[in-house]
């Protein structure tokens, strides 16, 4: 589904990406730990379309297409959805509004028939319940004044909404607490199934805890520097960082 | 040079004799100054020569019957569940209007009447004062306008429209329209004055409004600037407030190559409530320029002020306005806030807060940005596979929306947001 070959990045001459090589199949659950520093924002900014990055060589390709020439909203029609970590705020732009758009624009791109108003309201009161966000919320100025663990689940009510075959959630746990956390969580894992991907980007085993990945990846210093399972996750979460750190230095 | 813009005017004769005196005054201070120029600090950006210079016509009494209902229709806002009164080129159209039948203590009608200049005599000019060439040439060659007046306690059915028609295709026209609005005590009305039509000549607007809120009266006060072609406007809307009256004013431009607005609030009284919303939404050539001015003469009044532009092209916009507070005027609030949107890199805004404040117990803020749109905004929304116009659109829209959204002639607020997004449909 999505292939990342070598993949090198660099802002204002800096190189904060240094190769990086991925493969995500339908079905799988990859998480991306790191300390802080290694490259995990940036890696979610390139896959979202961000443009301030400048990638010096690879390639990232998603079903077949060139990722990296993809305009953001082709990506979203294309089945590719990123959970932000910070969202933004939108004065007078409410969630109800945009999300109608969003999601007719991506039926389109799926050869589906727009929904109208019933049924796209339908929709948002099934996918609701996943995440127990009310109506209040997604009737309000997106973000405004929404608790963090308001906004987080605001992102992933949207990944319900829009059905992506690869969703990447860049740390949608920093800044929760325990129950905000499960209910992302389980919003999450209910929305897995054999044809969908998921990217975690996160700095804690905290998340991993309720999603179980199938892969476990350690960024550090712009480059995967270690692949395993949940158990990779684990052992991070003893021997912290540092651990990963004294090897690279040994490497070195 | 005064002198032979003076000397071009119609003799429009006003038998009474308090308008005589207005007219003396008036044609005195514009033989001293003539109009203004961009030496005078309140008019630095503004290109006045370019508005005079053209050889303009007085349009004839008779401008007032030369639209038809069928005509009429055509044009934006001229169907509203409201009273009606329509000038064409400045002169009343008694055709195209519609005011409710006589009732004791409320009086709806065009200042052409005898019978209702009688009435608004003792009014005219008391509360606009001579500040400019432009109040002046209105107070002396005035071709017609509305005079609205609610006796103690009355309070209007349904809004009045004083629709401001404008077509010049023959000759450049100099229109002056003159209104006056009057709530008594405890009385209160809506208007809303529509300036529209479309001129392929220059047409120059000279446009100067009066309006005096009693003791507790409230008053709702819209202008939309809807004009197309070759519009120039140059605005006064003079407001006197008294003990605790509340006035909300929303000056909407959509429309028109060159606009000045000069918005004015004297507070007389304790306790007054003044609202200023103000929205402007520029491109290709135009020019607009606001200028506020809130006189904060009395005690624990409050004043709030919100102006917001969407510039593009080489639109310029320029943006002043002006809180003073006097010495007695302790308890004052006074806010005031004034955000630009620029689209494209030639569009210009000059915007400048300034506030002297005589008194010590107050409370004022003021603010002023100008900024492209917000791009992490726009990058959200694609994300989520909205396109990069559609983002745009719904950014403006929404920011739009905080200014219209708060019209209380409610009816106006979805066609004003269609005029609005069309200005962005691409
Ligand atoms: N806009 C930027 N300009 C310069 N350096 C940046 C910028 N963004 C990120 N970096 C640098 O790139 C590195 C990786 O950052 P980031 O991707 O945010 O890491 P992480 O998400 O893992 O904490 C850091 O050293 C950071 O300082």
């Amino acid at each position: 589904m999505l292939t990342i070959k070598d993949l090198k990045a660099s802002i204002e001459g800096k190189e904060i990406l240094k190769g990086i090589s991925l493969e995500v199949r339908p079905g799988e659950v990859h998480a991306i730990m790191g300390p802080n520093g290694s490259g995990k924002s940036t890696l979610s900014a390139i896959l979202a379309g961000r443009e301030e990055f400048e990638v010096t060589s690879g390639s990232v390709t998603y079903q077949g297409q060139d990722l990296l020439e993809m305009a953001p909203e082709d990506r979203a029609r294309a089945g590719i959805f990123l959970a932000f970590q910070y969202p933004v705020e939108i004065p007078g732009v409410s969630t109800t509004n945009f999300l109608k758009t969003a999601v007719n624009e991506l039926r389109k791109a799926r050869g589906q028939e727009p929904l109208d108003a019933v049924q796209f309201l339908k929709l948002m009161k099934e996918k609701m319940k996943l995440v127990e966000m009310n109506q209040s919320l997604l009737s309000r100025s997106l973000n405004e004044g929404f608790s963090g663990g308001e906004k987080k689940r605001n992102e992933i009510f949207q990944m319900a909404m829009l059905e992506p075959n690869l969703s990447i959630l860049d740390e949608t746990d920093s800044g929760l607490d325990i129950d905000a956390l499960r209910l992302v969580a389980s919003g999450v894992n209910q929305l897995r199934s054999k044809d969908n991907a998921c990217i975690l980007i996160t700095h804690y085993q905290r998340l991993l805890e309720y999603i179980v990945p199938d892969y476990v990846h350690v960024l550090y210093n712009g480059k995967i520097v270690k692949s395993g399972d949940k158990n990779l996750a684990l052992e991070l979460e003893a021997k912290g960082y540092d651990w990963i750190k004294e090897e690279e230095k040994v490497e070195a | 040079m005064n002198n032979a813009i003076i000397a071009q005017d119609p003799d429009i004769q006003r038998s009474l004799a308090p308008l005589q005196t207005k007219r003396e005054e008036a044609k005195a201070y514009f033989e001293k100054h003539g109009y203004p120029h961009s030496k005078l600090e309140d008019w630095k950006y503004v290109p006045v020569h370019r508005i005079i210079a053209p050889a303009y016509e007085n349009p004839a009494p008779d401008a007032g019957g030369s639209v038809d209902r069928d005509a009429f229709a055509a044009y934006p806002l001229t169907s509203l569940d409201a009273w009606y009164l329509v000038f064409v080129n400045g002169w009343f159209s008694a055709e195209l209007s519609q005011v409710p039948s006589p009732e004791e203590g409320i009086l709806i009608g065009a200042l052409s009447d005898e019978q209702v200049l009688a009435q608004a005599a003792p009014y005219l000019g008391n509360v606009a004062t001579l500040e400019s060439g432009f109040v002046a040439s209105n107070t002396m060659g005035f071709t017609d306008g509305a005079f609205i007046h609610t006796a103690a306690g009355k309070t209007l059915d349904k809004p009045v429209v004083v629709y401001h028609l404008t077509v010049a295709h023959d000759a450049p026209l100099k229109i002056r329209p003159r209104n006056l609005f009057v709530a008594e005590s405890n009385s209160s009305f809506k208007v809303v004055e529509i300036f529209a039509g479309d001129a392929s000549r220059e047409a120059l607007t000279n446009m100067v409004t009066e309006l005096k809120a009693e003791q507790d009266a409230v008053v709702d006060y819209t202008k939309l600037q809807l004009e197309t072609g070759s519009n120039f406007h140059v605005g006064y809307t003079e407001i006197e407030q008294h003990k605790n009256a509340s006035v909300d004013t929303h000056i909407i431009s959509l429309d028109g190559a060159f606009v000045r607005n000069n918005l004015h609030f004297r507070l007389m009284d304790k306790q007054c409530r003044s609202i200023m919303n103000g929205l402007y939404l520029l491109s290709g050539n135009q020019f607009l320029d606001n200028h506020t001015r809130v006189n904060h003469n009395s005690p624990e009044c409050y004043s709030d002020q919100l102006y917001k532009g969407i510039i593009n092209e080489q639109a310029t916009a320029v943006f002043n306005g002006k809180i003073f507070v006097e010495k007695d005027a302790q308890k004052t609030n006074a806010y005031q806030r004034n955000i630009n949107i620029l689209l494209s890199d030639e569009a210009t805004v000059n915007t400048k807060p300034q506030l002297e404040i005589f008194a010590d117990d107050v409370r004022c803020t003021h603010g002023a940005t100008s900024g492209h749109l917000d791009e992490e905004a726009v990058f959200y929304l694609r994300s989520r596979g909205l396109s990069e116009k559609d983002a745009k659109r719904m950014l403006l829209r929404a920011y739009s929306e905080e200014v219209i959204g708060k019209l209380q002639v409610e009816e106006l607020i979805a066609p004003l947001m269609k005029i609005a997004a069309e200005k962005f449909k691409d």
